[in-house]
């Protein structure tokens, strides 16, 4: 049985977590979820970032952090170049010179069911901030970056000086940036915030489930392979362990379509994601096809769902995106 | 001779003195010399954060003085978040923290092309 003072410290743990400056930085996102896999190289980036932008056709505010620090790929697969810019602190009210907002939210028919009226203000809530910027350094916040996909993004390659230099940080340093996105970050009011994880369980993925105040939880991606469903084991146990929700499995490069015919061919073998969910009880979430013009949207900086809306990658995603949301919606419910 | 922009010499050297300052501060704090309010306070009064809001152009366009940029993330990081830095990573990793200033501090004393006159021997960390 814990103690009276263990009670007191898991009371002054719990009272900082809420009023940390994460929490506050993040107080007005709804839904935070994390897309982890164990292994490298199934499409965890892909898949999330399709997965965001899916979601923003539906009418959602989305923004991706891609706390993937030694590999960030989120900017390139986005077509997102450019660099943090501060927020517009100086200015009560005003809105950032370089937030590019054309085609950003147009949808008023939403997947949340709420009215966005997307005003500047409203979205960034700089009305809210004008009452609180001073002359400390509290409300110092930096812009996401806006990408002409209606999703906000941030990653490491946002504030590197170059695409060339290797990052060479050590563990605290990790923790560190992905720390200071978190709450430095003017996310505004979000439906959903995807964070994009290196592949494992080092230190950016123990970071991110230690450090997001009320993360919904992790979506595992794997290949159909038993080499990525068994890391992904391990993968779904520490998140387990650190009780965090899995959200589900999903499942990438599941059939590639033949290009004349659209004959599925098994390239791994048979569902092995889906007997990997019903193993370790988490729900199975879908299959993303392999197809070659994922690979060439990414390279071009245009996610696939826009480039090909309607190709059956698309379409799966599509599906995974609207029980992806009713799967969170749901569990809100439970909780209330 | 090459013409430099004294206003980014100053911001480094500025980096330079909080960088050798910090160390300063963890070692008596992880020393027990000081308490962990009062460490905390005196990397507070750097003002991390707002230098790097302030200097963010410079920072972005000048690859040379990132460790500069390095070094007060380093203290706005400590500052803001050492309790959680010690309940994951140990208060050792306080002491990597040093090696890490004493490496920026190194990359910038080059970029300043120069023996800097900080004095960094005298005020050098007696823990390695």
């Amino acid at each position: 049985m814990d103690s009276f003072y263990d009670l007191k410290q898991q009371a002054r743990e719990q009272w900082q977590a809420q009023h940390s400056p994460i929490a506050q930085s993040l107080s007005r996102v709804k839904h935070k979820i994390a897309v982890f896999s164990g292994k490298g190289g199934v499409g965890k980036t892909t898949a999330t970032v399709n997965l965001a932008v899916t979601l923003a056709q539906q009418g959602c505010k989305v923004a991706i952090l891609d706390a993937d620090v030694h590999g960030p790929a989120v900017p390139k697969i986005l077509g997102a170049a450019g660099k943090l810019d501060v927020a517009s602190h100086r200015m009560p009210g005003g809105h950032n010179s370089q937030a590019n907002h054309e085609g950003h939210h147009h949808h008023d028919d939403n997947c949340c069911g709420h009215d966005h009226h997307h005003d500047h203000d409203h979205h960034h809530g700089h009305g809210h901030q004008e009452e609180q910027f001073g002359g400390d350094t509290h409300n110092l916040r930096f812009e996401p970056i806006r990408t002409p996909y209606g999703v906000d993004m941030v990653s490491v390659d946002s504030i590197w000086p170059s695409r060339e230099s290797p990052v060479m940080w050590r563990g605290p340093f990790k923790m560190r940036i992905i720390r200071q996105f978190l709450s430095t970050i003017n996310w505004g009011e979000l439906d959903y915030l995807l964070v994009d994880l290196p592949p494992g369980t080092g230190d950016e993925v123990l970071t991110v489930m230690s450090s997001i105040p009320g993360l919904d939880g992790m979506i595992v991606v794997s290949t159909p392979q038993d080499v990525s469903t068994i890391v992904c084991t391990k993968a779904i146990n520490t998140a387990k362990e650190m009780n965090i929700p899995i959200l589900g499995v999903l499942e990438n490069m599941s059939i590639l379509c033949c290009p004349h015919c659209e004959k599925p061919i098994k390239l791994f073998g048979q569902r092995s994601a889906e007997r990997l969910a019903k193993m370790m009880e988490v729900d199975f979430l879908g299959s993303i096809p392999f197809m070659v013009e994922v690979n060439e949207s990414s390279d071009a900086g245009i996610p696939v769902v826009i480039n090909h809306p309607d190709s059956l990658v698309a379409r799966e995603i599509s599906k995974i995106a609207d029980y992806l949301v009713s799967k969170v919606a749901n569990a809100g419910k439970g909780e209330d | 001779m090459k013409s430099r922009n004294t206003g980014i010499d100053d911001l480094v050297k500025e980096g330079m003195e909080a960088a050798i300052q910090a160390r300063e501060l963890i070692w008596k704090f992880t020393t027990l010399q000081i308490n962990q309010a009062e460490f905390v306070q005196e990397l507070e009064d750097v003002h991390a954060k707002r230098i790097i809001f302030d200097n963010w152009d410079d920072f972005q366009h000048n690859e040379a003085i990132y460790p500069c940029l390095e070094i007060f993330q380093v203290i706005y990081s400590i500052a803001e978040d050492v309790d959680y830095q010690i309940r994951y990573y140990g208060l050792d990793s306080l002491r990597e923290d040093i090696k890490q200033l004493d490496m920026s501090i190194k990359i910038l004393k080059r970029y300043l092309g120069q023996e800097s006159n900080l004095n960094l021997s005298s005020k050098a960390c007696k823990c390695h």
